[in-house]
């Protein structure tokens, strides 16, 4: 169970004053739970989610996990990140090792133990190829299974598929349902799409801007497992023309996709 | 890309400005207008018996042996201290005044003072090669880890790193490229700095030679020390560039990665 | 089996500039750094040549100054440096025209850049103070072999720069400067030469730097007249203090022309980038 209480951020600016990029958030993550975030651009998201990571400290309340307060990253949580952020220089089998090899394996047990991850994500053909020679979409595959790879019980995801293209995007939302319900993790989703918020979440927080804020926390009354069928289903649409209103009404961002 | 046929058109091309360039020396020095231009025939004829000789091995043998020992511990200090002025910014600001320093001034205007210190033998010439190599590695190595993807540094950090695992496993693979590059004009200005220290001296070492050659008008045999210089200076490149090519297999053109700084 | 803590701050954070009252504080740290460090240096160089028993090898830093302030009062200096100076600057334009006019043919020729090419690659791999013994059985050793040997060092990399500036002018501009059906010297002038300043600039700053080590290496390899014979001298002599100042007089001055060489090139490619940023 993760409990963020009464978080805030501050970040000072370069002429002298501050900015208050968060103020007093708070919810909570039930464990196993798809979580998701959704809101304008700039409201503050990626800092929520790496103070959740223990990247950035937050300058009011505290992340407890389990009971504990977070003061770092530790290893009951992996993140997923929007640019990839793969190692050029290494291989895609030591990339999925990475997570193990920095918790203190070897170079070469840590490519053993990732094997079954690159297996489940479909790139065992790949494993010895480097980075720059796949796409998008197998790129952030070796993200995902990096991350799975260090068996952890949350798992951070922003805006995983932000940078694909929107058939990929579909294609990577299905497969990651799919592992999902066989990993049984956590897992804390931020994204700009009410779609993929929707169509992927047992909850899904809608951010306020200016400063960062809850506004509501949506519950998705879908069942499971998610199909196709499921985006054209009432309730799903209901729930993204929900959210979309809600969104549009906090700023006119072109940028959002309007839900078809 | 260059078409197959336009490389081999420019080869062609290149032999025949070889050719012409010769013929054109070997003219000017049938004509005898200077010692300084002996035909080129004599300096080829000169070449086998100059490279085989006792004197030209020994000369190579003592300037490899200074480029053997100041060379690789000159480069590993560079890198080390390349890897810290890169990284840490007090680091850098205390020690960005003296390399630039360095790395502005002819260094060979402190041959003299060198020869004062260290004696006009095999120490002089080390620190020659030392100061001429040491400067530029850690600039590129310091470049290098500059590049360094901060994106990178918060995944390994998400995944628990400490500052020793960043540097290692992040920081350095990521200031490769450039290191190397560091690497392959430090190679290039050793040869530089033996061979100008070799020359002051006089007596040791291939520059030694040219000097003594020069002294005697022994001009084929000159020519002939010369161009085994350049044709070294070319090999060692070569070499370098392709280690660097196995060790980065990631980059697509390594030997095309611009040093950060080439140095005077 | 929670947060075994790491470091307990991110490079999220650390990326950003702190501002505010420590903002003041920041802007001089790194100068204390700075001074520090030259301070330092200069105190170890004193407090070392001090400690030791003579002044024939190692001088202090403060002797070293007085020497050159001495030297700098003495006609024989400035007659020296005038003997260095000349026929550097003599080399050194003739590096920098040659090497221009071979850069841009190069660049713009592929033909001429082949015919070239075996030429330009092992002048640019060899260590070119093997050539002065041949530059003074050429021209003994007065000022022509010296205007050579700097011409020598300086003339490759102005050649290598400038072509590679020519080679990397945006096709485009050449298109369109073909579309108006330029004639080819007009093309070269008008659209081929400014295009490629930079590279050439840069040839000029680096090619100055190789032609001081010219002037340098002269003035060591052949010491007969210039400051190199003050060098010879001072060593002679045991007066360390003086051959110290002498290499320091040698030092700033290359320094001083870098520094010109790079304040030129700065004015010249801003204000073609300027230029470019009207167009
Ligand atoms: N290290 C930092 N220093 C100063 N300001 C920061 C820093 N990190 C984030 N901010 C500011 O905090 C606010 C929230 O940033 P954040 O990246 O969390 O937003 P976001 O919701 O993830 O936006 P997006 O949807 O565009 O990714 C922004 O206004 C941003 O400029
Ligand atoms: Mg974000």
């Amino acid at each position: 169970m993760i409990e963020i209480e009464g978080i805030g951020r501050r970040f000072n600016t370069r002429d002298g004053g501050s900015f208050e990029a968060l103020k007093d958030v708070s919810f909570s993550v039930k464990d196993k739970e798809f979580f998701s975030i959704i809101g304008p651009s700039g409201c503050g998201k990626t800092t929520l989610l790496k103070m959740v990571a223990g990247l950035v400290k937050p300058t009011a309340g505290r992340i407890d996990i389990d009971g504990q307060t977070v003061i770092g990253p530790g290893e009951d949580r992996a993140m997923v990140f929007q640019q990839f952020v793969l190692l050029p220089w290494a291989d895609i089998l030591t990339n999925v090792g990475f997570g193990l090899e920095l918790r203190g394996m070897s170079r070469k047990e840590s490519r053993e133990a990732a094997k079954p991850y690159l297996e489940q994500v479909g790139l065992t053909r790949f494993a010895e190829h480097y980075p720059h020679e796949l796409s998008g979409g197998m790129q952030q595959r070796v993200g995902l299974a990096r991350a799975l790879a260090v068996g952890p019980d949350i798992l951070l995801m922003d805006e995983p598929f932000g940078a694909l293209d929107a058939q990929t995007r579909q294609l990577m939302q299905e497969d990651l349902m799919r592992l999902w319900e066989v990993e049984q993790t956590t897992v804390i989703f931020v994204t700009h799409s009410m779609d993929e918020a929707a169509y992927l979440s047992d909850r899904v927080l809608v951010m306020d801007t200016h400063p960062g804020r809850v506004r509501e926390i949506l519950d998705v009354p879908l069942p499971r497992p998610r199909e196709e069928s499921t985006r054209r289903s009432p309730v799903f649409n209901e729930l993204t023309s929900h959210m979309w209103h809600e969104l549009r009404g906090m700023m006119g961002d072109p940028t959002l996709p309007a839900p078809e | 890309m260059r078409s197959m046929s336009a490389k081999n058109r420019n080869r062609v091309l290149s032999i025949i400005g070889l050719a012409v360039g010769l013929a054109i020396w070997e003219v000017i020095g049938r004509l005898e207008l200077s010692p300084a231009f002996p035909p080129v025939t004599a300096v080829i004829g000169a070449i086998t018996e100059v490279w085989t000789s006792a004197r030209f091995l020994d000369a190579l043998r003592e300037s490899l042996i200074s480029i053997a020992i100041a060379l690789p511990p000159s480069l590993i200090f560079g890198i080390g201290v390349g890897l810290l002025v890169g990284r840490y910014r007090p680091v850098e600001w205390a020690l960005d005044p003296l390399i630039n320093t360095f790395l502005s001034l002819p260094l060979v205007a402190l041959i003299p003072v060198l020869f004062l210190i260290f004696g006009l033998g095999r120490g002089s010439i080390l620190a020659t090669i030392v100061i001429y190599t040491f400067f530029i590695v850690v600039v590129n190595t310091a470049a290098g880890v500059r590049t360094t993807d901060p994106q990178i540094v918060e995944m390994a950090t998400s995944f628990g790193a400490g500052e020793q695992q960043v540097m290692r496993r992040v920081v350095l693979p990521s200031a490769l490229p450039l290191m190397y590059a560091g690497v392959r004009i430090a190679t290039g200005r050793a040869i530089r700095a033996v061979i100008i220290a070799e020359q002051v001296i006089g007596l040791i070492g291939l520059g030694g030679l040219v000097q003594r050659l020069g002294g005697a008008f022994a001009v084929e045999q000159l020519y002939a020390v010369i161009l085994f210089i350049g044709l070294f200076g070319l090999v060692s490149m070569e070499a370098v560039t392709a280690v660097e090519r196995r060790a980065l297999p990631w980059v697509i053109a390594p030997e095309d990665t611009e040093p950060a700084f080439q140095g005077a | 089996m929670v947060a075994q803590s790491g470091p307990t701050l991110g490079s999220g954070e650390s990326q950003v500039p702190e501002a505010g009252p420590r903002a003041r504080a920041n802007r001089w740290t790194p100068w204390v750094f700075r001074i520090g460090s030259v301070g330092l240096v200069l105190v170890i160089w004193e407090l070392y040549g001090r400690a030791q028993e003579t002044t024939l090898f190692f001088v202090p830093v403060s002797s070293v100054l007085a020497a050159l302030w001495g030297q700098l009062q003495s006609a024989e200096f400035w007659d020296a440096f005038g003997q260095t100076f000349i026929p550097f600057i003599w080399g050194w334009l003739l590096s920098l025209a040659v090497g221009i006019v071979l850069g841009l043919l190069i660049g713009r020729f592929n033909t001429f850049d082949a015919l070239t090419k075996p030429y330009v690659t092992f002048l640019n791999a060899l260590p070119v103070s093997t050539l002065v013994p041949i530059a003074v059985i050429l021209f003994g050793i007065g000022y022509a072999s010296r205007i050579l040997v700097v011409f020598l060092f300086g003339v490759v990399e102005v050649t290598l720069n400038t072509a590679a500036g020519v080679r990397y002018v945006n096709k485009d501009l050449i298109e369109m400067g073909e579309s108006f059906n330029a004639s080819q010297p007009r093309l070269f002038r008008k659209v081929i030469f400014p295009a490629s300043l930079p590279g050439i600039m840069a040839g000029v700053r680096i090619g100055t730097g190789r032609a001081v080590v010219g002037m340098v290496v002269v003035e060591i390899l052949l010491v007969a007249v210039g400051m190199g014979r003050l060098i010879l001298r001072y060593r002679g002599r045991f007066q360390s203090a003086d051959l110290y100042a002498v290499v320091l007089a040698l030092i700033i001055f290359g320094i001083l022309l870098q520094v010109l060489a790079r304040q030129i090139e700065r004015r010249v490619s801003k204000w073609k980038h300027e230029m470019e940023q009207i167009a």
